[in-house]
């Protein structure tokens, strides 16, 4: 009997009768709606990879941050963010999973790496480039709309972003000869009565800066705006879909397949404190030319022809 | 000699033998089979890989020329400069920054990322129209190429192209196992899916930096062999490089291999199986029977040998079991035999003293015998001798009384003789168990009663007691033949006992028997002649007168009854006792 048992058993490891390797989670952790399209795209390309006994699971906080501490609780095989507030949520939760995140302004601000290209933390990714990009924001702005001389900056206090990227608009600003006034929304409460202190300033657009409160209740922010009169610069082509008027920014679906290309590296065994930290591949410009006629506005016909995505 | 147990043991695995000379073939057959189908194999992949590259290379020097057209166009566009910069970066997502030199001063600049961006250094230029400047890092550590436009008019056109965007618009290898990508003149990585090795600037393996631009060659790295094809890209005087690990590359052969060869395997083993448990059912019986032979040759078998395999390998077995069984208790009767031959000996000497004495002791009794008998037969012979020629003396006459004295005398010693005689003869038919009895169902207490003055008489005045049971018995006897045994037994008790000593009679009803007992108060005879005295002539010293026939007759008719007669001491009495069976003798 022993010796049938050395001919059978290897033939059934052979043919695959061995144990097989536990299942390995990826779990996205998603803030909002506002965000949700990236972690879509991020699962669909892993999934896509075929990777054996990996499960990606998409937890979506709703904009309760209850819920969102709850997705960062556990240690799945890998955690995927999708902007600053998940990325926080989830290293300050503690853990030792690594972290790749999607779309996060400002990288090095938000002390978890100590540099881009070897980041010696549990958390890499793609840097959504949104801080450098919100004064060049400002100038398709002026080129779209070269009347514009009063601009007004929607930001959200206290988040990690908006000093540099505040920074990157003054200055812009500055160069383009244009005028800055500031409206800090730290919470949902702040939306209400905008648009009447919008009207009240006298500015002739609005810009939006990354945030997770102003990014999650765009439809409140496009409604103030468009009551005021005012057209709105977004983040990306998604938001000129929502009803911005202009957007410049990587799309979030592409960073999410861009990170989900990172995250396959992750799982087959290269350490996240290794992986360096990468910039979108793509940066588009969109343009709404239906919110732009609701306004009553005629943006510069050349900028059409730069645009990757015209909204009509 | 002993042989090796290695030898024994594929002596009893031949079968294992002639399996793996069977397997030998197939694993030849296997090896020269994949040699010749994976060379062929990688053969293809090699065309495939070289088909691969030259597709990709032509993808990359189509967008390189379109590249290079674009910018040309905004470099020759009319009017505003800036716009066409924006139109051209527009359209080439790999464009970082864009700036328009004229008369050698800076005209217009666009950046995809700043609002003003920083002038780009002029390119070193000779006498060319298109110049690609050294690759840069940029702070994320994404290599930067630098593309130079000249016209005669002396506008030229700077341009800052991120290599992996020109590179991820360009891959899309049709192969999923193929992995390609691009490297610049110092063999650093440029653009590759892996994107670490990129923004790392890592250089590529050795082997890929010595290779010749065009041919397929495989190399090694980091453990793994690859198969590889290198380009030269003229224009950014770099390579690019279409490769896959051969193991990848052979997986579905080897797969498809894997499963045939073990396909075959399990088809073996499972032919195998069957044929070498029949001949191990053959072979494992004679091994048995070789073990079950060494362990006699060297003493006994330890156990019976397991019988096993087909009825005659068993039978076999079996037959050997027997025979060694066999031979183990012949042997252990010799050893015993061997062991208690001097007790058999001595137990044979004493049987044969025993029976000598038996001898001696029955001619001292024939001896014995006779002589009693003359000496029985001589005193009565004698007196009537003497008497008749008393009578017949021609010299005396006798008054008629005397003679008549005489004659009386003369007829006792002759009814002496004949009851002598009589007796003699019931002794011998009683030994040859020819003694002839008349029973008769008679109540033994009636029978006492009837001869009880006779007993009586015989005590000559001595106390004389009798009991008997109450109620009436019935036992089969031979009243005479009985009268006279309680007739000698209680002559013996007056002859043997004191004068004026009790002579009692008793009988007993018991279960199954009647039991006469007839005691004196004499001394007996010593003890351990009890059985002695009923053997004919016995006297237990000189001085005992009578003819010793008396208790051996009696117990010739008690035993002719199917009872049984001893002599017991109790309570200082001397006691005779016999007993007649109520049912008779068995056998009569």
């Amino acid at each position: 009997m022993r010796r049938l048992l050395w001919v059978v058993l290897p033939a059934l490891l052979a043919l695959g009768g061995c144990s097989r390797a536990p299942e390995r989670e990826v779990r996205v952790v998603v803030s909002g709606p506002g965000r949700l399209a990236r972690a879509e795209a991020f699962a669909e390309r892993l999934r896509g990879y075929g990777l054996e006994r990996v499960r990606v699971t998409v937890c979506n906080a709703g904009g309760d941050p209850e819920r969102l501490a709850a997705c960062a609780e556990g240690d799945p095989a890998l955690f995927v963010t999708v902007g600053g507030v998940e990325t926080r949520t989830v290293m300050e939760a503690g853990g030792m999973a690594p972290l790749i995140y999607v779309g996060l302004a400002a990288s090095l601000d938000w002390g978890y790496m100590d540099a881009l290209s070897r980041p010696g933390g549990r958390a890499s990714g793609v840097d959504n480039n949104y801080v450098e990009l919100s004064g060049k924001r400002l100038q398709l702005l002026s080129l779209a709309l070269p009347g514009v001389r009063r601009v007004a900056v929607l930001y959200q206090p206290g988040v990690v972003p908006t000093p540099r990227g505040l920074a990157s608009v003054e200055d812009a600003a500055r160069r383009l000869e244009l005028e800055l006034v500031y409206f800090p929304v730290g919470s949902t409460e702040a939306l209400a009565g905008l648009s009447e202190r919008l009207r009240g300033s006298g500015a002739e657009a609005a810009l939006l800066m990354p945030s997770f409160v102003l990014e999650n209740h765009l439809d409140a922010v496009v409604r103030a705006t468009r009551a005021a009169g005012l057209p709105l610069v977004g983040l990306d082509a998604a938001q000129t879909r929502a009803g911005a008027f202009l957007a410049y920014g990587a799309s979030g679906a592409a960073m999410g397949r861009q990170a989900a290309r990172m995250a396959r590296q992750l799982l087959e065994g290269y350490p996240v404190a290794e992986m360096p930290v990468e910039r979108p591949q793509e940066t588009a410009l969109s343009i709404n030319l239906g919110a732009a006629r609701a306004l009553g506005l005629t943006p510069d016909a050349r900028l059409l022809d730069l645009a990757d995505e015209v909204v009509r | 000699m002993r042989r090796a147990s290695w030898l024994s043991r594929l002596e009893g695995r031949f079968t294992l033998a002639a399996a793996a000379a069977g397997l030998l073939p197939l694993l030849l057959v296997g090896a020269v089979a994949w040699y010749g189908l994976s060379r062929s194999y990688l053969g293809l992949a090699g065309a495939r890989i070289e088909s691969e590259a030259a597709r990709l290379q032509g993808s990359l020097d189509g967008r390189l020329e379109t590249l290079v057209g674009v910018l040309g166009q905004a470099l020759d566009a009319p009017g505003d400069e800036a716009w066409a910069l924006r139109y051209a970066a527009a359209r080439l997502p790999e464009v970082v920054t864009l700036q328009l030199r004229w008369g050698g001063k800076p005209r217009a600049a666009w950046s995809r990322f700043q609002v003003a961006p920083r002038p780009l250094e002029p390119l070193a230029r000779s006498q060319k129209l298109e110049v690609w400047g050294p690759v840069r890092r940029d702070d994320w550590g994404e290599p930067q190429l630098r593309l130079g436009l000249t016209r005669s008019s002396g506008r030229t056109l700077e341009a800052q192209l991120r290599a992996p965007v020109l590179w991820d618009a360009l891959v899309e290898l049709r192969d999923p196992t193929l992995h390609a990508y691009l490297i610049d003149s110092q063999g650093r990585y440029l653009a590759s899916s892996d994107r670490v090795k990129v923004l790392r600037g890592a250089s590529a393996p050795a082997a890929v930096l010595r290779a010749g631009a065009g041919g397929v060659f495989r190399y090694r790295d980091a453990g793994v062999e690859r198969l590889a094809v290198v380009r030269a890209v003229d224009r950014l005087g770099g390579r690019l490089v279409v490769e896959a690990p051969v193991g990848l590359l052979l997986a579905p052969l080897s797969r498809s291999l894997f499963v045939l060869l073990a396909s075959l395997l399990l088809a073996m083993a499972v032919g195998f199986w069957p044929g070498w448990r029949l001949a191990r059912a053959v072979t494992r019986p004679l091994d048995e029977l070789a073990r079950g032979a060494r362990q006699l040759e060297r003493g006994a078998l330890e156990a019976p040998l397991e019988a096993s395999g087909p009825p005659e390998a068993r039978a076999a077995v079996r037959a050997f079991n027997r025979m060694a069984a066999e031979l183990e208790r012949n042997r252990t009767e010799l050893e015993d035999y061997a062991q208690h031959l001097e007790d058999r000996v001595a137990e044979r000497t004493e049987a044969l003293r025993f029976t000598l004495e038996r001898a001696l002791e029955a001619d001292r009794a024939k001896t014995r015998f006779l002589a009693s008998i003359s000496h029985e037969l001589r005193t009565p012979l004698a007196n009537i001798k003497g008497f008749a020629s008393t009578l017949l003396a021609p010299d005396v006459s006798w008054k008629p009384e005397e003679a008549a004295e005489f004659l009386g005398i003369i007829e006792s010693e002759a009814d002496r003789m004949h009851y002598l005689v009589n007796d003699l003869l019931d002794l011998a038919r009683g030994e040859r168990g020819v003694f002839a009895i008349r029973p008769v169902p008679r109540d033994p207490a009636l029978l006492l009663r009837e001869i009880e003055p006779r007993l009586r008489r015989l005590a000559a005045g001595r106390p004389f007691r009798l009991r008997l049971p109450e109620g009436s018995l019935c036992v089969p006897l031979d009243a005479e033949r009985i009268r006279s045994v309680l007739v000698n037994l209680v002559e013996n008790a007056v002859k043997y006992g004191p004068a004026g000593g009790e002579v009692a009679v008793e009988l007993d009803e018991l279960a199954e028997a009647v039991r006469f007992r007839v005691s004196d108060t004499g001394p007996g005879v010593p003890p351990g002649l009890e059985e002695r005295v009923f053997e004919p002539f016995f006297r237990a010293d000189a001085a005992t007168r009578g003819s010793g026939l008396g208790l051996a007759i009696a117990r010739t008719i008690v035993e002719a009854h199917g009872g049984a007669i001893g002599l017991i001491r109790e309570d200082g009495l001397t006691v005779v006792w016999f007993t007649l069976p109520k049912g008779g003798r068995e056998d009569a």
